[in-house]
């Protein structure tokens, strides 16, 4: 599948070029650190669904809080 | 580096498996994804795997997945058992030619001092497509874009009876 096409604009083009690269650095990475960059993914969208909650939003799904305290449990024990 | 104890949920899992609880299993969904891919955003880890017995009643009975978890402290409810921090939801796949034959063939991905059995990406391919929401659909999108599967992976999707699922998205991902 080509991130090209001739409809796009050279700025597109150059934004879906920058993102192939990025996505390309990610994939390469081990897999020790694909599922460190998970678990900040996960706090990041979590922290979005809090904050939409805050604004008057929808609220946060149930299985993001069962994410979030299973997580948090986690936290207050040391690693074995 | 602490990454969230995974290779903790692996080895409950193999506890299981000594246990003669379960047989084969192998990680699959968005968590398969961000180990063979990319991270993709993801609430829990879907562990597919067979029964070691195969149960003798036409419903299926979970209940040594849940006595395991009493047993060893994990909280569950209805849809997940929390196990050291990360919610696993086990998929029984016994039942659906596709899963079965996914959970049988796993690919090995090391992990530290750690081997983790995921799903192929040929069969993760062909189970988003038999899933067929969006955020599936996305997911093959990923897996070849980046090369882990190519158009003959999907010559799989005919045995499976998945044709015309196929033939519905094809043309978006090849010319």
């Amino acid at each position: 599948m080509s991130v090209q096409s001739k409809h796009r604009s050279p700025a597109a083009v150059a934004l879906a070029e920058r993102k192939a690269r990025s996505r390309a650095y990610i994939r390469s990475l081990p897999p020790e650190e694909k599922v460190a960059l998970l678990l900040n993914l996960n706090e990041q969208y979590y922290s979005m669904l809090e904050l939409r909650e805050r604004s008057g939003g929808k609220p946060i799904p149930t299985r993001w809080r069962k994410w979030r305290e299973a997580r948090s449990a986690t936290r207050q024990k040391p690693d074995r | 580096m602490n990454v969230g104890n995974i290779g903790l949920l692996i080895s409950e899992c193999e506890k299981m498996r000594a246990a003669g609880i379960i047989d084969r299993y192998a990680i699959g969904g968005a968590f398969a994804a961000t180990l063979l891919d990319e991270p993709i955003a993801t609430v829990d880890v879907d562990i597919f795997f067979l029964f070691a017995k195969e149960s003798a009643g036409l419903v299926l009975d979970m209940s040594p997945i849940y006595d395991f978890a009493r047993e060893n402290g994990f909280t569950f409810d209805h849809e997940f058992i929390k196990i050291h921090g990360w919610l696993a939801q086990f998929v029984e796949s016994g039942t659906d030619p596709l899963w079965r034959d996914a959970v049988r063939d796993p690919q090995l991905v090391s992990f530290g001092e750690t081997s983790i059995p995921v799903i192929r990406p040929s069969f993760l391919v062909a189970m988003w497509l038999q899933a067929g929401r969006a955020k599936d659909i996305e997911k093959i999108a990923r897996f070849i874009e980046g090369g882990l599967v190519t158009r003959e992976d999907f010559s799989i999707v005919d045995a499976y009876g998945l044709t015309l699922e196929w033939n519905r998205v094809k043309d978006r991902f090849f010319q």
